[in-house]
């Protein structure tokens, strides 16, 4: 074997090589390899090669991992004897490929990357997670957004323009991007009443890693939109979907609970309604309907709810355009299983299946406050949609802390990338 | 899925590698192969496909593989059985295999080979690479310093 080895630069094609090998590699890998030789720094470097990469890596749902962000409240008695209570978040990674039909059992990864002391860590303390995309993730830590990439340890903050300071705010954020103008945005909407003023406003920024700038928005939209709720409302449950973000939009009065889904378009930087499924309309006659919780399910929007009567319902759907590009939606899933769900789940992921799956897709789901995952099987022989099999538990291993536990606050898919902040 | 005509009736084409061997191969395994597809467009009948750029040795491995893929039966195994081949055959074997993937276009192939190379660099150090490639470091001191410097963690 010695004498026949041949140099790969000689040997494969550039093409294969770059295109086919060095892209399905891990970043930390590639980070490594800059040091190979010139072209290969040059190679890896590059922002096409940075492009390739996520495609050909980011594909693979064996590189996904479910990204965690859980914040701790300690709370102790300080100096002076006065009660103080802090705040930690931390994220977390684990691979969705370690979740395997038996022996479930969870590592966690912590994503702490903030080794240079120049860079506060954001989280260090109270911080709230935005989105992430692309292998980018984006916090809100006070008034400050902090897009970072932790897989090659950089970081872009940016402080976003003030608002009109008013009683009950409300502050939606997202985070996305635009192929259009090749570059990723941060969305802040902030609805209210200014101090001093007896009429709801809402004031919109869009910022933009493109020119480094915000930008403010048209409000027709939202003045049309909240002037006619006349009632309280809250936002949740926001899931990026391609280049477009959803957010569950709804009274705050739960017995009256009227839903919308608000879309916004991080391309054309506009908001518009998204009509809700004919069944949910006429399931909610009978049960009063938990919230709405949305996801990403194959790329294409999804959202459930449960029906809270004799039973638990779960229905699912996705959203799909049909040929006159008009929304239509297409139901996903279906079950009655009363003894694990539990109103208070957030969020569907699905692993997709890929040759590590025997080819049959996984389903989590992920429950909001308590730090567990259920497995959720699908059974795909039931006709025009799936039903779900008897559920697994799965916990995710948070760590403790003296005077409190870690919760999770906010969870997406991941998967690393090369692809640079600013 | 499996299809349901039986062996005998199986159309054969014939393939001529580089080293003018012949091999007679099931028509629905050579179709894996986007090249041999066009290539019987354009020559006809029972005319032999000739394959100048792949030798018998790895021809017949590819035959192997893509006649195991019509099987399907089940594709899992046996992606995890070649998987386990091309992680432990030596390195020409590999690359000539990779070669012949991308000069036949058989993606799934490829796909696997590469994933192998992929796998087999990802733990290594950047002399490792450098010595199991032959690749010739061009980079400075001064220049190597300053690129590990800036990603020192991910030596860790």
């Amino acid at each position: 074997m010695m004498e026949t080895i041949k140099t790969v630069d000689n040997y494969l094609p550039e093409d294969i090589l770059y295109v086919e090998i060095l892209t399905r590699l891990p970043v930390k890998s590639l980070l490594r390899f800059k040091s190979v030789s010139k072209h290969w720094n040059s190679i890896i470097s590059s922002k096409d090669f940075a492009k390739d990469h996520l495609h050909k890596f980011g594909n693979s749902t064996f590189n996904t991992s479910l990204l965690v962000h859980s914040t701790c409240k300690e709370t102790f008695l300080g100096p002076n004897t006065r009660i103080t209570i802090d705040y930690v978040a931390k994220l977390f990674t684990f691979k969705l490929a370690q979740v395997k039909n038996t022996n479930i059992n969870i590592t966690l990864s912590p994503l702490d990357y903030y080794t240079d002391d120049s860079i506060r860590n954001p989280l260090a303390f109270d911080s709230h997670m935005v989105g992430s995309c692309n292998g980018l993730i984006c916090l809100q830590i006070g008034k400050k957004f902090t897009i970072c990439n932790p897989a090659i340890r950089k970081q872009h903050q940016t402080t976003p323009p003030k608002y009109n300071p008013g009683k009950n705010n409300l502050f939606v954020s997202g985070f996305g991007y635009d192929s259009s103008s090749n570059a990723y945005k941060i969305l802040r909407l902030v609805l209210g009443k200014p101090y001093g003023t007896d009429e709801e406003t809402c004031q919109a920024h869009v910022f933009s890693t493109k020119n480094n700038e915000w930008k403010e928005l048209d409000m027709s939209f939202w003045l049309t939109f909240i002037n006619g709720a006349c009632e309280p409302f809250i936002f949740h449950s926001h899931v990026l979907v391609g280049e477009t973000l959803y957010w569950v939009f709804e009274t705050r009065d739960t017995s009256t609970r009227n839903s919308n889904i608000i879309a916004f378009d991080f391309a054309k930087e506009t908001f518009s309604i998204i009509p809700l499924p004919k069944s949910y309309h006429a399931s909610i006659r009978d049960y009063p309907p938990t919230r709405m919780y949305l996801s990403n399910i194959r790329q294409r929007l999804s959202a459930c709810w449960m029906l809270s009567g004799q039973q638990f319902v779960i229905e699912g759907w996705m959203l799909e355009h049909n040929a006159n590009l008009e929304y239509c939606w297409t139901k996903l899933l279906k079950t009655n299983t009363t003894s694990i769900l539990d109103p208070s789940y957030r969020s569907l992921f699905e692993l997709t299946a890929d040759n590590n799956y025997n080819g049959k897709a996984v389903s989590f789901f992920l429950f909001k406050g308590i730090s567990e995952l259920l497995r959720v099987p699908l059974n795909d022989e039931g006709g025009d949609c799936y039903h779900l099999k008897p559920t697994q538990r799965v916990p995710i291993p948070l760590p403790t802390k003296e005077r409190g536990s870690y919760q999770i606050s906010y969870a997406c898919l991941y998967t690393e990338s090369l692809l640079s902040p600013f | 899925m499996a299809s349901s005509s039986t062996s005998e009736q199986k159309k054969k084409i014939r393939l001529k590698s580089a080293d003018n061997e012949l091999f007679d191969v099931d028509e629905d395994a050579a179709l894996q192969s986007e090249t041999i597809k066009n290539l019987l467009q354009e020559i006809s009948g029972d005319q032999i496909v000739p394959l100048p750029n792949v030798t018998s040795k790895i021809l017949a491995k590819v035959i192997e593989y893509c006649s195991n893929m019509c099987e399907l039966d089940p594709i899992i195994s046996v992606n995890k059985q070649w998987e386990s081949f091309f992680k432990n055959c030596d390195q020409d074997t590999l690359f000539d295999t990779i070669l012949a993937a991308n000069y036949l276009s058989i993606k799934s192939l490829l796909d696997l080979t590469c994933k192998c190379v992929a796998d087999m660099m990802k733990g290594k150090t950047p002399e490792e690479i450098r010595e199991k490639f032959h690749i010739v470091n061009d980079l400075t001191s001064e220049e190597e310093a300053k690129i590990r410097a800036e990603i020192s963690w991910a030596f860790e």
